[in-house]
């Protein structure tokens, strides 16, 4: 049964739905960390509250979570605009902790914040269930649009990181700063607009994880780990390679389970991780770095 | 000399800091009971029942006049789902605080860790979330058990399969400690009734992809599925087989498919999905009407089944307290092993050891919104919609 | 600012005050307090051992716990299996974690920066999954029963013990060759291979060092609880507090990581025990106040408030050293 090129075919559909979901958590994980080398350990919790206030447009407004999904990111940039300008502006240039551990006590402020509001309870919305059938494989409708949204939300990044004057600000403040400030970038304007978009495109995650995955307030800390094994396979600060990233892990894992174990398949993200760091640190899409 | 001075300042502020954390509560006339609940970590969401339930016993035994003439009050902290925590916090609850009496957590870990306290200052602790069988094989006289042991939950649904002339069987189980002895049992039951394993496996906490276990099981074409797991993969397991259109004639979702959240996130596709729970709101147990309501009333939800085990095991300590007259730790568990009562939750009664051997789980199935009871077949209210419909029928 | 103070005649007065403190301490402290106590020990010294292969060495480690669950998993298994008495368990689990360290400290030290710290986490996620899947040995999610402590004192005492060795072992790397040889490494490591010097021995030794306490310290904790599993020895939380603790009392110093992990515990244990439902986002706001106002750690700011003299830091000896040695002003 194992060998049965079907059942493969199977698998490589489901891989591909997975890395849908791991490139969705990847792609603000890489803006920021790609221009400020900030290991942003909050992430997983903006996610989270992505995805909540998706379920609480749904539960009260019966909004559609992809019409609450440009909401709720627009919501959450304003919140990551906020926190840099609050939080992580203060901790530039200074031990190269710091910023980790100041996202790190940002999660639990967010996640116990989460705890009080909505309950422990998890939630999801069962809408965009079940799946459509494509010859003799089944394609999965929920983590097939996830895939598709991370295509799109992924090319429409490097698109814009490429060809809007913003995009290329971005771009220049993360590679050299000072080069940038005297092109006359307003490189601290940049970075603002830089973790909000990281924390919106997070919401975008969130919002398509409301409907794949059933989510409570600290689902957010288990999701990360998978995320920075994501941004490493592809290589640190490469939005497209995020997404590579994805697709390569998502692959992996499923077809790990397959043919050992599920717990093989959760280990195999830490080990290709391992891999790419001990072989090619820059992973497959990265800049090599010094 | 002025940094020596310094320094002892600054020593003695800590000190200050240390002792006002540290200090005893002082002496109270209300009769306290120490518990901890799972505020935060991996069992945060049944939590929330479980203090109410707390609660909810507090006011009704308060209305009934008090435990000896006294007014109980509770005393609770968070354990965080961590054993470790729960040592340091029954240390507290009963060195500390010196509780009258103590409770014990949710989930099997904290409460092996939490009794090898209880257990040292011989402080009688019913432990009315644990279930594991391990617990009352250490030797340990004071914890008692008031929950299905972890042996029994699933065995049921091996009954209802072979009443429908099912043959084959899957598992896929979180691999914690509960499930560890509740999955071997269940396969070692299917087995001697004549059912054939086809798959068996463990999952570490907090996978959030079964599709290709699920891709195997349904190549396998297995009639029956358990999913040994909790509330999150409960919902994801039925979830994905929905999406890889794998339909077994009888989905067991695990015990974390008994709460009404479960249905809440899957909706109409939680219908015909079988789970194990201990305790349904229409059984006719002796006060569960009444206290389905006052929950109800007080919390705006249902009672789980979290919130009546609390609430039963709350009944059977005021019980036994009563019964033997005094707040002593020996004479209540001496009381503790006689008594063989009922409460909203069910039967208890327990051996020497402590373990319970009253109580049986049920196994109940979602059909129109609701759990029928289909096993035992004492309690049951409504019979098995089986063969589940195939997804594709479904409308 | 004030002249370096020197406290040689100060220590020999308060360090054998202190040692009887700390040592009597459980005679007179309930066991609810030494429940306290045991934990925030366990965190002091693993912060001091991160901080010898990050604070001092300047890899830091975001998976030192790897070391601590080895540890833990090694003495549990022994104590069960073989009845053996639990420092010695805990003893061979540093050992064996110091063991494991070698080949994968030889691997894992090619990594620089970011990429080390999360290649050390991806360690630790690896570790516990291992010890989900090795169920044979393990118990895999079930965990592992230890027979009940009856006597938290002598418990006390250990890590009361481990923790001096490790101020101890921080003392001696600041007034050492090798305490330089691992500030060159982070300060310029290719310099410092430039030189000469084997940073790769060097760099492994520190390593070792750094896994072999949390490995003793993981056995003591998992005869402390009386129960482990996957999660609890391999928990990132871990790794996270003992950074915290070292950035709060300040990293590269020798108190640091003890005023650190004291005030930290004792925090924490505070918003705990009055705070249930909100300790969580307490802490962590504290931890972010830490970081945007105390970014030297406290040591660094008792300093600057004159109650603790200014230490004879690296820097300053490796300033002192270089004065030394500078030609007088004229000569050729």
């Amino acid at each position: 049964m194992m060998w049965e090129p079907v059942l493969w075919g199977q698998l490589l559909i489901n891989g591909v739905m997975l890395a849908g979901l791991y490139g969705l958590l990847a792609l603000g994980l890489n803006l920021v960390f790609g221009v400020m080398r900030v290991i942003n350990f909050a992430h997983g919790e903006l996610v989270m509250l992505g995805a909540f206030v998706t379920f609480w447009g749904y539960t009260a407004f019966g909004l559609h979570p992809l019409l609450a999904l440009p909401l709720s990111a627009l919501a959450l940039f304003a919140l990551g605009w906020v926190l840099q300008r609050l939080l992580l502006e203060r901790v530039l240039g200074g031990p190269p902790m710091a910023g980790l551990l100041v996202t790190f006590g940002l999660s639990l402020v967010v996640i116990n914040v989460g705890l009080l509001v909505f309950g422990a309870d998890i939630r999801s919305i069962p809408v965009v269930t079940g799946s459509l059938p494509l010859g003799g494989f089944v394609v999965p409708r929920a983590r097939g649009l996830a895939f598709l949204v991370a295509v799109t939300l992924t090319g429409l990044t490097v698109a814009f990181l490429k060809w809007s004057a913003l995009g290329r600000a971005i771009r220049a403040t993360a590679q050299h700063p000072e080069v940038a400030i005297t092109c006359g970038v307003d490189v601290r304007r940049t970075r603002l607009v830089t973790f909000g978009l990281g924390a919106a495109l997070g919401s975008a995650a969130g919002s398509l994880l409301m409907v794949i995955l059933p989510m409570d307030p600290q689902s957010g800390s288990f999701l990360i780990l998978k995320a920075f094994a994501v941004i490493i396979i592809g290589g640190l600060g490469s939005v497209a390679g995020g997404l590579l990233g994805a697709l390569v892990l998502g692959v992996a894992e499923v077809f790990g389970a397959f043919f050992f174990s599920t717990v093989f398949g959760e280990v195999v993200a830490y080990v290709l991780l391992l891999l790419v760091l001990l072989v090619r640190p820059a992973g497959l899409l990265g800049v090599a770095e010094r | 000399m002025k940094t020596r001075w310094s320094v002892a300042v600054a020593l003695a502020v800590l000190s200050a800091l240390a002792a006002g954390t540290m200090a005893p509560a002082s002496a109270q006339n209300p009769l306290v009971v120490g518990a901890s609940i799972s505020q935060t970590g991996r069992l945060a969401v049944t939590a929330v029942y479980v203090h109410q339930a707390y609660q909810l016993w507090v006011d009704d035994v308060n209305a009934r006049g008090g435990l000896f003439g006294r007014q109980v009050t509770l005393k609770v902290y968070d354990d965080k789902s961590d054993p470790g925590t729960g040592v340091k916090l029954y240390e507290k609850l009963i060195v500390d605080d010196k509780v009258d009496l103590v409770v014990g957590p949710y989930s099997t870990p904290v409460t092996a860790a939490a009794s090898t306290v209880t257990e040292k200052y011989r402080k009688v602790m019913v432990a009315p979330m644990a279930a594991g069988d391990a617990l009352w094989k250490r030797g340990y006289r004071y914890l008692i058990q008031t929950l299905t042991p972890s042996s029994l939950y699933y065995v049921g649904v091996v009954d209802i399969a072979v009443e429908r002339g099912l043959k084959t069987l899957a598992l896929f189980s979180e691999d914690s400690e509960a499930l560890r002895v509740t999955i071997p049992a269940v396969v070692d039951v299917a087995q001697k009734k004549g059912l054939t394993v086809v798959h068996n496996e463990y999952f570490p906490r907090g996978t959030t992809d079964f599709s290709a276990v699920l891709t195997r099981i349904k190549a396998l074409r297995a009639d029956v599925l358990i999913c040994g797991c909790y509330e999150p993969e409960s919902v994801l397991s039925v979830r994905q087989s929905k999406e890889l259109d794998y339909s077994p004639k009888l989905l067991f979702a695990g015990h974390g498919a008994a709460v009404p959240e479960f249905y809440k996130a899957l909706g109409k596709d939680a219908e015909f999905v079988l789970a194990s729970d201990h305790w349904d709101a229409r059984m006719r147990t002796p006060g569960n009407a009444e206290f389905v309501e006052r929950f109800k009333k007080k919390f705006g939800r249902e009672p789980s089944y979290h919130a009546a085990g609390t609430y039963g095991g709350m009944q059977v300590l005021e019980a036994a307290a009563r019964k033997a007259g005094a707040l002593d730790q020996d004479r209540i568990r001496q009381a503790l092993v006689e008594l063989d009562i009922q409460t909203v939750f069910g039967r208890y009664k327990v051996n020497e050891t402590g373990a319970q051997v009253g109580k049986t789980a049920v196994i109940v199935q979602w059909q129109g919104g609701k759990k029928e009871i289909l096993w035992p077949g004492d309690t049951a209210t409504g019979s098995a919609r089986l063969p589940a419909p195939p997804w594709a029928e479904r409308r | 600012m004030s002249r370096p103070v020197p406290m040689t005649h100060g220590w020999a007065v308060i360090l054998p005050v202190v040692a009887v403190v700390v040592t009597a301490a459980p005679l007179v402290a309930n066991n609810y307090v030494l429940s306290v106590l045991i934990p925030m020990l366990v965190f002091t010294a693993l912060a001091y051992a991160w901080n010898i292969i990050s604070g001092y060495t300047g890899y830091l480690s975001f998976g030192q716990v790897t070391f601590f669950g080895i540890g833990a998993y090694t003495a549990a298994l022994l104590i069960i299996r073989l009845h053996l008495a639990w420092p010695l368990a805990s003893l061979a689990g540093g050992l064996l974690a110091a063991l494991v360290a070698v080949p994968l400290g030889w691997i894992m030290l090619r990594l620089r920066g970011p990429y080390f710290a999360i290649g050390m986490l991806g360690l630790s996620r690896i570790a516990e999954k291992v010890a989900f899947a090795w169920d044979s040995v393990t118990d895999g999610g079930r965990g592992l029963y230890l027979p009940p402590v009856l006597d938290l004192r002598t418990v006390y005492w250990a890590v009361t013990l481990v923790t001096a060795l490790l101020v101890g072992l921080t003392w001696l790397l600041d007034n050492s060759r090798f305490g330089l040889t691992l500030l060159a490494i982070r300060e310029d490591e290719g310099g410092a291979d430039n030189l000469g010097i084997n940073t790769t021995r060097a760099k492994l030794q520190a390593f070792v060092v750094s896994a072999f306490f949390p490995g003793v310290l993981g056995g003591i904790y998992a005869w402390h609880v009386s129960y482990i599993d996957p999660v609890t020895a391999f928990a990132t939380q871990v790794d996270l507090t003992a950074i915290v603790a070292v950035l709060l009392g300040g990293a590269g110093t020798l108190w640091g990581p003890l005023v650190g992990g004291v005030t930290l515990s004792l925090l924490a244990e505070f918003l705990w025990a009055r705070f249930p439902f909100v300790h969580t986002g307490l802490f962590g706001g504290l931890v972010i106040v830490t970081v945007l106002f105390l970014p030297k750690g406290l040591v660094d700011a008792f300093r600057r408030c004159g109650w603790m003299a200014p230490g004879r830091t690296f820097l300053r000896r490796l300033a002192a050293r270089e004065a030394a040695l500078q030609p007088a002003p004229g000569t050729p």
